[in-house]
């Protein structure tokens, strides 16, 4: 009951943070060059927001993994990708670790969406270990067919001690469903991202380390590319494209 | 994907259905118009390879079904009242419900949340035809059958504000022509009050504005309201101003006019508080339609030397626009000639 009551202030609290932005009817337009970092990693509740898995929790593997905060009050998405495959005759492939920031939400738990429609690119600082990374942009559609549509992309790390900014426009980023790249593609849906996520996997076992200062978005006046992949019209006569 | 085919194939059914409903003598064959305006539409807006197009021509199609279901139960209804004695339907409930069915079809308030929705989801010609077109059906039947109802004056309502203030937090064009879909289909609505061929004079001058504004959109792929604001050509802007203020009915634009003769007919009617709630609801259009504008027109924008993108020639784009900015005096002088 106590824990009840307590939920429902603070959603009522959300609740009236939203009806009075929503009230203000001003919508926040971004102009070119302009950011905003989405999330950052300098205390222990804000990594509470993501949540960190890897196939040992599926029981497909051995790999373990950690988001922390690290000396420096970043996040640190660190663990040991293990590759032996779970001999169990079904697992062919194993081993990875993955971290995803729980769904956008609205006040009394109902589900919302990160809009970025204003924005061209994603940008996250970020200091690794020379691996390379998935990018995992989750667009959770409302028919079933599309509830397991994520949008990928890789990202590379440098390993030195030197931060990067990794500057990937959304035009880049390409449909998986269920983990298999889709044959037919399309730009990703800026308006309807429910979570994003970084996976490391590979046919590389040993340890792993990300550490990440902030992830954000960043609008470009000058990036007019609407999809990197195929766009052109395929003819009506061709099935199955 | 729209190919010529496909757009020769489907758009037969769509044009004929509509003038099917609008010429018809009975229920079942207006009922028929509309069916087959759905199933001339639903290809042309599910034809993308974009699942984005697909969800909202699912989302699109469920709700016409529903509402073109219920409408056919509303008329049958009404035609064997005499003869099923132990219904409960009393007469008056017939035209609430062919009313309402109705506006889900149109996208009236207070059913009207699908509209945005679907919009944001349509290729730009998709958006118009769906603002425009789409719309003669329906209202077609309630200016035939109940236009003096007293349901037709809280509908209106209810659609000027909701128009009005759901636009006001949008950042998506589409979107915010969706609401300003809304906002004049309760002019329309009100129009049918006065007489049978105003809100058909209306409808017209609306979709004349409205294609306008989607040419100048359409061709450049502008989708968001920064994107306006970022546009490196001079004249496009000046024309999508001009376009946005002639849909928000000021003077000297055309899309005065049928505003104008609406408010003084409502006037003569002695609608004081109608008039009152349909201005103060196209005001705060108008408001979200300069928002979209202004930031172009008045901002100081970095023009790259380097970056040199071809634009193509506004021929088309002119043409509707030189129709808003001089329709209003144009027509004002040929009636005082006349």
């Amino acid at each position: 009951m106590k824990y009840g009551i307590k939920e429902l202030k603070n959603e009522v609290q959300l609740w009236k943070e939203e009806m009075s932005e929503k009230f203000q009817y001003d919508p926040k337009v971004y102009m070119p060059d302009d950011s905003e970092i989405v999330w950052t990693f300098d205390t222990k509740e804000k990594l509470n927001q993501w949540v960190c898995t890897s196939d040992s929790d599926n029981k497909d593997g051995f790999s373990h993994c950690d988001l922390t905060l690290s000396k420096n009050k970043k996040g640190l998405f660190s663990g040991f990708l293990d590759c032996r495959v779970p001999k169990d005759g079904q697992i062919k492939e194993s081993g990875y670790c993955n971290i995803r920031c729980l769904r956008a939400r609205k006040s009394f738990k109902r589900d919302s969406f990160f809009d970025w429609q204003m924005f061209t690119h994603l940008i996250l600082r970020i200091r690794g270990d020379g691996r390379s990374y998935m990018l995992n942009l989750t667009t959770t559609g409302y028919f079933d067919v599309m509830w397991h549509d994520i949008y990928n992309y890789i990202l590379f790390t440098r390993g030195g001690p030197y931060w990067q900014v990794a500057k990937i426009p959304f035009s880049k980023f390409f449909l998986s469903s269920k983990g298999r790249i889709q044959d037919k593609q399309d730009p990703i849906p800026l308006d309807k991202i429910t979570n994003i996520g970084i996976t490391c996997a590979g046919k590389t076992p040993g340890p792993f380390q990300l550490e990440i200062d902030y992830i954000g978005v960043h609008f470009d006046g000058n990036h007019t590319e609407e999809f990197a992949y195929e766009m052109y019209n395929v003819p009506s006569f061709i099935v199955g494209v | 994907m729209l190919t010529l085919p496909i757009i020769n194939l489907f758009s037969l059914p769509l044009i004929l259905g509509t003038m099917i409903t609008m010429s018809s003598s009975s229920w079942l064959m207006a009922w028929m118009g509309l069916e087959m305006n759905l199933m001339g539409f639903i290809p042309l807006i599910s034809t993308h390879s974009n699942k984005r197009a697909s969800e909202a021509s699912l989302k699109y199609f469920l709700i016409q079904t529903i509402a073109s279901s219920t409408f056919l139960f509303s008329f049958l209804l009404s035609s064997s009242f005499s003869i099923i004695q132990f219904t409960m339907m009393t007469p008056w409930m017939i035209p609430f419900m062919v009313i309402l069915t109705l506006s889900v079809k149109l996208g009236a308030a207070p059913f009207h949340m699908w509209l945005p929705t679907v919009a944001e989801g349509l290729s730009w010609t998709n958006c118009l035809i769906l603002m425009s077109w789409q719309k003669m059906a329906p209202l077609s039947i309630i200016s035939m059958i109940f236009p003096k109802n007293p349901l037709i004056i809280i509908i209106a309502t209810l659609s000027a504000i909701s128009g009005s203030m759901g636009g006001l937090n949008q950042t998506s064009l589409r979107k915010i022509l969706a609401f300003s879909s809304i906002s004049h289909m309760a002019w329309m609505l009100s129009s049918m009050l006065i007489s049978k061929m105003l809100w058909l004079f209306y409808i017209f001058i609306y979709s004349i504005i409205i294609s306008s504004i989607i040419l100048c959109f359409a061709p450049f792929n502008m989708l968001h309201i920064n994107q306006v604001s970022t546009n490196q050509n001079k004249k496009l802007n000046s024309l999508i101003t001009i376009n946005l203020l002639s849909l928000g009915g000021l003077p000297p634009f055309l899309g005065f006019l049928p505003k104008w003769l609406i408010m003084f007919y409502l006037l003569q009617m002695n609608m004081f508080l109608m008039v009152s709630i349909l201005i103060i609801s196209t005001l705060i259009n108008l408001y979200y339609y300069t928002r979209i504008s202004y930031s172009s027109l008045l901002l100081i924008n970095s023009n790259n030397k380097w970056m040199k993108t071809k634009t193509p020639p506004l021929t088309k784009q002119l043409p509707l626009s030189m129709i808003s900015l001089f329709g209003l005096i144009t027509s004002m002088l040929t009636f005082t000639l006349l």
